[in-house]
């Protein structure tokens, strides 16, 4: 498998994806998941039991964490945080389970760009091999426009330092609807229109990626250890 | 006795108890390991300064080191900084067990603090850019990824691997003006230790005399007591933590003492292999490292302690088996002392003890038995007064002897 | 028997199924619902049908959700009043009767303790109301239920355990062609085996967990592995 060495990436193609589920043992379903050189471990556990003052009778409680790799959340982690439950709200079947808790957490591993869209990624895929239920998956694309007013889909860290402004889009994967929008930045309405076009293109890559890599873990246990650990993109 | 109904413990069953019991009294582990072999030991660095990545087994930890510029502490105006921060929540989920969390978060974290900054590894004073106004605060996050067993060797074994690894900005003084150069301006400078300790657990059960190293979180679980020793690379005592209701005595502990030095030593060799390795590839690759997407390909660019080691585990694994050999013929014709008479819910004390240093048969390999370090006595205010007159030498100390049997007897 | 499927994910629709449900009844299993006249997939894997009319979604999942008549191991956790409290990994604890084991009356109560596993099968469960377990039968009899004393116990993935609990299924007949052994498996994900020595029960776990990496189709190969294991 070859590593991110650096591979140049054209400007309006998303960084390598690779994904490795269930990394960790204890909780009900994990993944390590990359974008290029920014890699994140997710962990679900769920539905299990609540603290009463959470509980709710026609609804699963979801809680969610982000946690930075150095220091105590702060304010930027936390509102990734928001964005990751605000996204969950939305697509998660919490009817499912009444009176139940699902636990999401997020850690964040290594941050070489797009943090944003690998945490809602790796929370995705990682309710998929939990085995929660949800209306639909979802998916991020982080986008800037850079100095010289290009269009930098998914970009790296070296190439967020001159920023004119960055988007996260999220899109559920059936209507295309957006779940989420994140601006930083000044722009024109038609950059505004043209990111969310190329964003929402890249969405689709997103959701191939998911579809095989679930496809490869369920085929993988089929044909015997077929080396699951080491999954690739496309 | 469960910890909660959201997470399976293994372990906490009566069946699974008797298991591993029996299993032990006939010595033979689960997972095929000899009583003194230890899993696997693989370390990922990240592509910053003072990440590290630590698998052990299934059980892996991640240590990021920070640091900034800080007002010292009045007691210490010339002396930077040390914190360590561990996080057993997040993706490990051992917050979730509500009775037992602080019972683990605080057992990890005193072990940390006593391996770390009780026993002055790192050199503080070099980390003092003008004293009373501007040290160096160096910060360790632990953060817990998986818990299947020793977590404590595993956050040992990351934070001083994060530690060596880490690199700090070089930083000027003067004329009231502090300057902190970046990494084009001037090389940034690795922190300075005075050694390098890391620990190794055992766990011991009723049922048997023989201890088992690097337990599993099953064995870990089932265990009736559990002994770690932080042993630094020049075989030197830093920390011993004992507690649990199953009977040991000296000899025992002993033997587990002198095993612990020299995997100790081994583990230190281990990381320092690697560390070369990785500032080779750091040097090949113009800048550019995998870093921790290395966890998710094939072994490329983790180091297993297996594959750089090979040699010296061969050696290892002959003279150990030797000495446990030895070990086992001897009766334990010392009078067995139940190291906690509480039950195994209040295993939570675990207080150190003092090794008895009068023991002739302490590490043989030791050539000077004079150096062997004063053993961190309980509690850190009484260590930082002593440290602080005997400052660097606090190894030197030869420590005042008493009968062994009374050393085993809890104080709590 | 279930024929391997296309992959689903969570909101596809599912066309064949609403194609066979315009001429009888189908039955959603796990992982597909009803949204108005279509049906919709929740969760991520291999769509599963079986003949004539049930379809469903063989995710992977760690998590037990109970459901009615499931058979589970579970560790009993405390006593309360009249009821046991059993931890059977579903998102509540279970519980069970005084009376719900053999012979049991009110004065000749069954003696369990906080740790003593158990083999039940869930009376009745629902998403509202705490599961409830039984170690009896309609008859009264215990048949395979009850406490288990000693062996092995671990844990495994759901799926793990119900390809275990498939009629006939061929990874114990193969197991038993090499020795002989007791094992009681609970769809929860939990399985106890019990062999004559130590070593034999040790080596038999092994081998099982060792299908966890493997699937359905590949079994007879990793059943004339197991001997390996066995002996090892």
């Amino acid at each position: 498998m070859n590593l991110p060495v650096k591979v140049a990436v054209a400007k309006d193609q998303l960084r390598r994806m690779h994904c490795e589920f269930n990394p960790l043992s204890r909780c009900d379903g994990s993944v390590m998941y990359s974008q290029g050189a920014s890699v994140v471990i997710s962990a679900v556990l769920g539905p299990v039991e609540v603290k009463s003052q959470n509980l709710s009778i026609d609804g699963s409680y979801l809680e969610c964490n982000y946690r930075p790799k150095a220091g105590l959340p702060q304010v930027k982690e936390r509102l990734r945080e928001a964005a990751i439950k605000d996204i969950l709200d939305l697509t998660v079947l919490s009817e499912a389970y009444p009176r139940s808790k699902m636990s999401i957490q997020v850690q964040e591993l290594e941050d070489r760009g797009s943090m944003d869209a690998c945490a809602v990624n790796s929370a995705c895929l990682a309710m998929l091999i939990g085995g929660l239920p949800l209306k639909c998956s979802f998916a991020a694309v982080h986008c800037i426009i850079d100095e010289q007013g290009d269009y930098v889909l998914d970009p790296d860290h070296s190439e967020t330092a001159h920023q004119r402004a960055s988007f996260t889009f999220a899109f559920d994967s059936m209507e295309g609807n957006l779940l989420l929008i994140q601006t930083k930045g000044a722009f024109k309405i038609e950059q505004f229109n043209d990111i969310e076009c190329l964003c929402r293109s890249a969405s689709q890559e997103i959701f191939k990626f998911y579809r095989s890599q679930i496809a490869k873990f369920h085929g993988a246990s089929q044909d015997i250890k077929a080396n699951h650990e080491s999954m690739e993109t496309i | 006795m469960f910890m909660n109904s959201n997470l399976f413990e293994p372990g906490k069953s009566k069946a699974e108890k008797n298991f591993v019991q029996q299993a032990v009294k006939q010595n033979h582990r689960l997972d095929g390991r000899r009583s003194n072999e230890c899993r696997d030991v693989q370390l990922t660095f990240g592509a910053d300064w003072g990440t590290v990545a630590v698998t052990l087994g299934e059980t892996k930890v991640l240590a990021q080191v920070s640091s900034d510029i800080g007002v010292p502490t009045t007691a210490r105006a010339n002396e930077g900084k040390l914190q360590l921060n561990v996080n057993i929540g997040g993706v490990a989920f051992l917050d979730e067990a509500q009775s037992t969390h602080d019972q683990r978060f605080l057992t990890l974290n005193s072990l940390l603090e006593r391996t770390f900054r009780s026993s002055r590894c790192l050199d503080l004073e070099s980390l003092c850019v003008a004293a009373e106004q501007h040290v160096w605060c160096v910060r360790v996050d632990i953060n817990v990824l998986n818990h299947d067993g020793n977590l404590y060797d595993a956050s040992t074994i990351a934070t001083l691997a994060a530690l060596m690894h880490y690199r700090r900005p070089d930083v000027t003084f003067a004329e009231d003006e502090l300057r902190i150069y970046t990494e084009k301006e001037r090389e940034f400078q690795p922190l300075l230790f005075l050694h390098y300790p890391v620990s190794v657990t055992y766990c011991i059960y009723k049922s048997s005399s023989q201890p088992i190293v690097d337990p599993s979180l099953l064995e870990e679980n089932a265990a009736d007591s559990v002994i770690v020793l932080s042993f630094n690379s020049y075989k030197e005592l830093c920390t011993l933590n004992a507690g649990g209701s199953a009977p040991t005595n000296v000899r025992t502990i002993m033997q587990c003492a002198r095993n612990a030095a020299t995997r100790s030593k081994a583990l230190v060799d281990f990381i320092r292999k690697a560390l070369v390795l990785d500032e080779e590839q750091r040097s090949k690759g113009s800048g550019q490292v995998p870093g921790l997407v290395g966890l998710i390909s094939e072994a490329a660019h983790k180091m297993s302690f297996h594959q750089l080691m090979k040699d010296e585990l061969d050696k290892e694994r002959a003279t150990t088996e030797d000495s446990q050999m030895e070990v086992d013929e001897q009766p334990p014709e010392q009078a067995v002392v139940s190291v906690a008479q509480d039950d195994v819910k209040k295993e939570k004390p675990k207080q150190e003890k003092e090794t008895p240093m009068d023991d002739s048969s302490w590490l043989p390999e030791e050539s000077t038995p004079a150096t062997v370090p004063a053993p961190k006595a309980g509690k850190t205010k009484q260590n930082r007064n002593k440290n602080k007159g005997n400052k660097k030498q606090h190894s030197k100390k030869p420590q005042n002897e008493s009968d062994s049997e009374e050393e085993t007897k809890p104080v709590i | 028997m279930a024929t391997s499927g296309t992959i689903v994910m969570p909101g596809e629709r599912i066309a064949s199924i609403e194609e066979v449900a315009k001429t009888k009844r189908v039955i959603l299993g796990p992982g597909l619902r009803r949204v108005d006249d279509t049906v919709v997939a929740s969760k991520a894997g291999p769509l599963r049908h079986k003949e004539p009319n049930t379809f469903w979604v063989d995710n992977y999942q760690r998590r037990y959700v109970p459901a009615r008549g499931d058979l589970v191991l579970g560790i009993v956790r405390s006593k309360a009043g009249d009821l046991y409290r059993v931890d059977i990994g579903a998102p509540e604890t279970a519980s069970i009767s005084y009376l719900a084991f053999e012979s049991a009356t009110k004065k000749n109560r069954p003696d369990l303790n906080p740790g003593d596993l158990i083999y039940a099968r869930v009376l009745n469960a629902s998403a509202d109301i705490e599961p409830e377990l039984v170690c009896v039968n309609s008859n009264g009899k215990r048949g395979k239920l009850g406490v288990l004393p000693d062996g092995f116990f671990f844990k495994c993935s759901l799926n793990l355990g119900r390809v275990l609990l498939r009629e006939n299924c061929p990874i114990l007949a193969a197991i038993t062609r090499q020795l002989p052994y007791e094992i009681a498996v609970g769809v929860n994900g939990r399985i106890w085996v019990k062999a004559h020595s130590l070593r034999e029960t040790v080596a038999l776990a092994k081998a099982i967990l060792a299908l966890e990496q493997a699937g359905y189709a590949e079994t007879d190969k990793v059943c004339d592995n197991l001997g390996d294991y066995l002996e090892a």
